[in-house]
């Protein structure tokens, strides 16, 4: 145990910035067709329709690219696309979901609005792979101008003869369209999603059935995030063994962090898994205007936060992260300096997930209002050290019972705010305010 | 709903299955929603007769989604994120600005029915907090009181 | 089939089973809110969570199937500590007022509370309030209590056919509304009331008049339709307090139609007659029974009246009982009378017992549904609900009639003209499916249809507009054919509640001519609503000398009758009725009489006394029935029995709707405001 987490730590400090999803970021009109061709883009679809390669080939390349899904959960997309079943009559569907909401998170609309193509391409790549001949890309509603420019870029991709029937006069049919939320969190959610494309509320569905058997319409549906989908183009072009080589073992390639809140430079960072939280906080020009570092979300509210002394030694990847009590999520880090009030902190994100819950399931939509109106309580001077107690314990009644994550996403920041800062709490309580 | 519209929502009906047209549902929603200023009950009627689905199912996904108004909302509907990373950068001083420059709390609208002031949640654009939208669809980011003040000027 | 443990012991199960399925049947209980058997799963409510071997959480028991060698316990700490959780969480936006609830004492929640909740609620922040929507005249609202499990709107979704009620708005502030000020207007939208869980839905009409201990529950069948829905009257100080469905998977499965639940609301109306009446000079006077009786010996007596074949005409109704329409037969032939309009609502010349032929459970096994020319959702809405549920399992419906119908249910094939031309059409399909002739080169809607029949198993459902009709002489042998040929099924959808059984009774009498008669007789029916031909019915009334009137309810036309007679209504009574498929269902008496009415069957065996018909001294209704059923069929018959009865007929079509059905129904003010509601949309 000891002497991988050794030479990984060698191995780590190596890692420096590379740019897959936002290689085009620097150039000129980034996101033109032009910009993305101009690196070779659309290559690798020309290459694969040209030479009909066996999809399974290219699955088992994913596979040992080593990519997971990068919406969160890390699932490995090479295993989850061969969930898709491969014959099958009616229409299948592939989705990207660029619904991005939880806070801090914002890596995915820098992609669409800065390497759209290099979406598009991977997206023909994955239909092509999973035999789907339509797809989606369901963008969150506020970035309206984003998703404008998503609009354009596919009618260039269409009209190069990149979508639509027969491309590049192989016989594959592939659609795609750009469609948007209209503010709902949930719908970031895969089965929510679903719903929403198919014109209802965006409640989550109870799965099993997972979309690959029952998807929109009841059709084979495969979600994927924006950043995996982007991703694929270079792993064909430079092959698994090369993505994989760009991160570490277990978490192969680069990821985009998304670095928000008390840096003197927020935006987004693509970095090569494995590289240490310094060298990121640092190439964000370090705790804003040169305070302490108090505490970090590392990946989104739905990940654990941790507090400096702990993420300080961090590495960024699946199992660094992981084993430090927290995950890479959807790579939204919220760095807090010491001026931070945890409560006020907490009671912010609580109130997130009480607005955004759907309200199908009981433990989430009474579980939340009642979390939010505790811990408003406690920022109030309302509350008594039991009151403690009682969040956790609510918090805990929500974790693992409800239909989607959302669930225990919004357990997690309670949980682990008051494991760790547990005196920022009882200080309230006792003071009616933060003693710092 | 005229002609111009029909043809906006005509091709977002034609992005899905010819018999699923109610996909097109929050897309149709917004169409009419821009147009307006916000969704009257007869545009949700009318959107429920042209996607031939019940009203109510119109009404549940014109209720579940924020973005969609249900009142007037003025000529401006400014959304402020108010969520961690803006909060962390001071959105609340934002906020009171605007309140304080406006005369108005949330879900208000200004007496000459200009300026209408949401609360926001996050955006998906945190790199540029605080940030707010305008009628759902320019951004503006990086704000200070400065930005603000001439943001607010600029708005006629 | 695998092999499951519950609570350590094995049991053997269907594969395609849920967790819930498996517990209900062997009599295990998981406390559930949202789930509902008939109902798509939503697994909203948490609360049948329990905890699986080899799952690290919990799982909803109503959305989990079970696999080989799956290990469940219901009764575990887990498990039970999900069930005080989820319970916690219901209530801490619920009130706790259950004494002053309308569904006090029969509420899911309060009862899972009391089973499987924890005793205090540690909730001390506000709870949510949601304004009351108005739903319209049978559903009352009490939105505070709603715990969202949307069992209201998947109904009104899936088994009502239209979504007229959503939850609106989302997270803790989604609330059940219909759209905008709409009411709720399904004919069968009363379910809702059965549905919802706790007190959040309940019966308008019925609301705080009892509370559910005060009551005692009767089991009858309701007389509106000819499914024959089994309900359940439950009764206090001598009225009837509410109607609720009584479970019968085979009839009504759990459901009744709003006409079912609301129609008592017509049994006390102020139109029931209370004592005999006589008109004189142009009053109508109130005597006493024995003097009416002595009337009718004096002005009936088919001897001392020098009465000779034919003299009188009888005006029944398709909700007589069995037992009634065996007395009028037998009073009828002692009159040496053939002319019996039993029932009014339509001209059954042409086929002889027209019903189901099959089981009404055995509809939603074939493939496909023809439906002719039978406005369903009037007539028989649950056979419809059940075509509804066809479709849900991608089964196919078609619909061919003379006018559009909204069926509100997603149609295969729609076939509508006017109708000589449709009956042309269906000619057409006969003759292609049986290869008589070629189809037409382009694809038209009638060889699709006849490519169906050919080649599925389909059931034709043929409405009682076209068993009136001439026509069905000149298809209905190619209907027979088709029988023999290939699986298709051939059914007739009456309407009346015993109209089969009447059909047997009568089906060797004539209709009324228009001609002069001595002496009418009309039974319990209004002619200007229930007959198809009104017109006739006013001039024999006008023609023949002496009129009877025996009903509940005085009637716009009371003053053309000579003597008014009271009977009871259908809860005040007792008897049998044949439903569509054929089978005897027999009820006993609700509440008591009302008023001086009488039960019909006993009216109508004194009278026969009073005129001297032989072998008239039945002591009980079930003595009626007795003899009664001797002539009833019994074998099912898969072809349609074409007969011709010459009898005059204009050809007329009866325009049905729900809430006009029968003079019970038209006196429910809560079903007449619906309808006025629906009508002015
Ligand atoms: C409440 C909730 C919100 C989510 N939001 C997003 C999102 O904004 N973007 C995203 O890609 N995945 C999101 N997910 C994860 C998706 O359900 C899904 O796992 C993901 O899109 C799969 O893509 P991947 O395998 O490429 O990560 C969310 C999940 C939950 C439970
Ligand atoms: S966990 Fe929350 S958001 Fe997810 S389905 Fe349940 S109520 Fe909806
Ligand atoms: S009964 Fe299973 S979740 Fe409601």
């Amino acid at each position: 145990m000891n002497e991988i987490i050794d030479k990984n730590i060698d191995f780590m400090d190596t890692k420096d910035f590379f740019k897959i999803c936002l290689r085009t970021q620097d150039l000129k009109n980034p996101g033109s067709i032009k910009t993305y061709q101009s690196l070779g883009g659309y290559g690798q679809i020309a290459k694969i329709l040209e030479s009909k390669i066996d999809p399974q080939e290219l699955i088992n390349e994913i596979k040992i690219s080593g990519l997971r899904g990068r919406g969160g959960a890390g699932f490995p997309t090479g295993i989850k696309w061969s969930f898709m079943p491969r014959d099958y009559d009616g229409t299948k569907y592939i989705v990207c979901n660029s619904d991005e909401g939880e806070p801090g998170t914002f890596k995915d609309r820098d992609i669409i609005r800065h390497n759209p193509h290099q979406l598009i391409e991977g997206m023909i790549i994955a239909a092509y792979i999973m035999n789907a001949q339509v797809g989606f890309n369901y963008i969150h509603g506020e970035i309206w101008e984003d998703y404008k420019f998503f609009e354009k870029a596919l009618d260039d991709a269409r009209k190069a003869g990149f979508l639509g029937k027969n491309i590049l006069g192989s016989g594959f049919d592939f659609e795609l369209h750009a469609v948007h939320g209209y503010g709902a969190y949930i719908c970031g959610e895969e089965t929510a999603l679903i719903e929403s494309i198919e014109g209802k509320k965006g409640q989550p569905r109870y799965k099993p059935p997972f979309p690959a058997t029952y998807g929109i319409y009841g059709q084979p549906t495969n979600v994927n995030n924006t950043e995996t989908f982007a991703s694929i183009p270079w792993i064909i072009e430079h092959g698994g063994q090369a993505f994989m080589a760009h991160g570490v073992e277990n978490s192969g390639g680069t990821k985009i962090f998304s670095v928000s809140g008390h840096v003197e430079k927020p935006g987004n960072y693509e970095i090569q898994l494995g590289m240490t939280f310094k060298q990121l906080l640092n190439e964000a020009g370090g705790v804003w205007k040169g305070r302490k570092l108090k505490a970090v979300i590392p990946g989104g509210p739905s990940t654990p936060v941790l507090p400096a002394e702990i993420i300080m030694d961090a590495t960024l990847d699946y199992d660094g992260l992981s084993r430090l009590g927290s995950s890479v999520g959807a790579g939204s880090m919220i760095i807090m300096d010491d001026s931070t009030c945890m409560v006020k902190a907490l009671k912010r994100l609580s109130y997130f997930f009480y607005e955004e819950s759907c309200g199908q399931c009981t433990p989430c939509r009474e579980g939340t209002g009642w979390v939010y109106r505790i811990i408003n309580r406690i920022y109030n001077g309302k509350a008594t050290l039991e009151d403690l107690q009682l969040l956790t314990d609510v918090s805990k009644k929500i974790s693992g019972r409800t239909i989607c994550a959302l669930g225990d996403a919004a357990a997690t920041p309670v949980l682990s705010f008051i494991k760790y800062f547990r005196n920022d709490f009882e200080d309230f309580i006792k003071h009616k305010k933060t003693v710092s | 709903m005229n002609e111009k519209l029909k043809k906006l929502i005509n091709k977002e009906i034609s992005k899905y299955p010819s018999d699923k047209k109610q996909s097109a549902v929050i897309a149709a929603l917004a169409i009419m929603q821009n147009n307006r200023g916000w969704l009257s009950e007869e545009d949700i009627s009318e959107v429920s007769k042209y996607l031939e689905m019940p009203e109510i199912a119109v009404l549940e996904v014109a209720t579940f989604y924020n973005m969609f108004d249900l009142q007037p909302v003025g000529k401006y509907k400014i959304s402020i994120c108010t969520n961690i990373s803006c909060m962390l950068r001071n959105s609340d001083e934002i906020v009171e600005h605007l309140k304080n420059k406006l005369k108005i709390n949330f879900n208000e609208v200004t007496k000459d029915g200009k300026f209408c002031l949401k609360e926001s949640e996050c955006m998906g654009a945190c790199g540029g907090a605080p940030l707010l939208t305008i009628n759902n669809q320019k951004m503006y980011e990086n704000l200070d009181i400065p930005k603000i003040d001439s943001l607010l000027k600029e708005l006629k | 089939m695998v092999k499951v443990k519950i609570n350590g012991k094995t049991i053997k199960v269907e594969k395609k089973s849920t967790i819930i399925e498996v517990a209900d049947s062997n009599d295990i209980e998981i406390p559930r809110f949202c789930y509902h058997k008939k109902l798509s799963i939503a697994a909203n409510c948490r609360m049948c969570l329990v905890e699986v071997k080899n799952f690290p959480k919990p799982l909803p028991a109503c959305a989990t199937y079970v696999s080989e060698g799956m290990e469940i316990f219901t009764k575990s700490k887990q498990t039970k500590a999900c069930q005080q959780d989820v319970m916690e969480f219901l209530l801490i936006n619920h009130p706790l007022d259950c004494p002053i609830c309308d569904q006090g004492g029969e509420c899911d929640l309060q009862d899972t509370a009391m089973s499987f909740g924890s005793p205090k609620s540690r909730y001390t922040e506000e709870k949510r309030v949601v304004l009351n929507k108005n739903l319209g005249p049978l559903v009352s609202t009490d939105l505070n209590r709603c715990i969202q499990c949307s069992r209201c709107v998947r109904f009104l979704q899936e088994v009502g056919g239209m979504q007229e009620l959503g939850l609106i708005g989302r997270g803790e502030h989604a609330e059940i509304s219909a759209y905008v000020e709409k009411s709720v207007e399904s004919e069968i939208s009363g379910n809702i009331i059965d549905l919802c869980p706790v007190g959040a839905l309940t019966s308008k009409p019925f609301r705080y008049s009892a509370r559910t201990w005060e009551m005692a529950r009767k089991s009858t069948i309701s007389p509106h339709d000819s499914l024959g829905s089994n309900i359940e009257a439950h009764v206090k100080d001598g009225n009837v307090m509410r109607i609720l469905p009584k479970e019968n998977e085979d009839i009504n499965e759990c459901w009744i139609s709003d006409r079912d639940r609301f129609s008592y609301l017509g049994v006390n109306h102020d139109s029931r007659i209370k004592k005999p009446l006589v008109k004189q000079g142009n009053v109508l006077k109130e005597i006493d029974w024995e003097d009416a009786l002595q009337i009718i010996e004096s002005k009936l007596h088919p001897i001392r009246n020098n009465f000779k074949e034919d003299d009188i005409a009888f005006f029944g109704s398709d909700q007589l009982t069995l037992e009634e329409g065996f007395l009028l037969k037998k009073i009828s032939e002692h009159f040496s009378s053939n002319q019996v309009n039993y029932n009014p609502k339509i001209h059954v010349n042409y086929v002889s017992n027209p019903h189901l032929n099959i089981k009404i459970n055995e509809i939603e096994s074939f493939d496909s549904v023809i439906l002719i020319g039978s406005n369903l959702r009037d007539e028989n809405p649950l056979i419809l609900q059940r075509l509804r549920k066809m479709t849900l399992n991608n089964k196919k419906i078609d619909l061919i009639h003379y006018e559009d119908q909204d069926l509100q249910l997603q149609l295969d094939h729609k076939l509508i003209k006017p109708i000589e031309k449709i009956e042309k059409s269906i000619l057409e399909i006969l003759e292609i499916a049986l290869d008589h002739k070629k189809a037409k080169k382009n694809q038209t809607t009638e060889s699709g249809l006849a490519e169906k029949l050919k080649t599925q198993n389909v059931l034709i459902l043929i409405g009682q507009d076209f068993v009136s009709r001439e026509s069905i002489l000149g298809y209905g042998e190619m209907l027979n054919q088709l029988v023999k040929k290939s699986s298709t099924s051939i059914g007739f959808l009456p309407t009346g509640a015993n109209s089969v059984g009447l059909n047997q009774i009568f089906n060797d009498k004539n209709d009324v001519d228009n001609k002069s008669y001595k002496a009418s007789i009309t039974f319990n029916h209004e002619p200007e609503h229930d007959s198809i031909d009104e017109d006739l019915h006013k001039e024999i009334i006008k023609k023949s000398s002496f009129n009877i009137l025996i009903s509940a309810y005085q009637t716009k036309q009371d003053k053309s009758y000579d003597l008014i007679l009271p009977s009871c209504s259908h809860f005040e009574n007792e008897g049998s009725f044949v439903n569509l498929e054929n089978k005897l269902q027999t009820f006993t008496q609700v509440i008591p009489p009302k008023h001086e009415s009488k039960p019909l069957w006993k009216i109508l065996r004194v009278l026969g006394n009073y005129v001297e018909c032989d072998n008239f001294n039945y002591e009980s209704c079930t003595a009626v029935k007795k003899d009664a059923v001797k002539g009833l069929l019994s074998n099912k018959n898969n072809n349609l029995e074409l007969i011709n009865k010459q009898s005059k007929n204009n050809n007329k079509i009866f325009k049905f709707s729900i809430n006009n059905s029968d003079p019970m129904v038209r006196r429910s003010k809560a079903l007449q405001d619906i309808e006025h509601l629906r009508s002015t949309r």
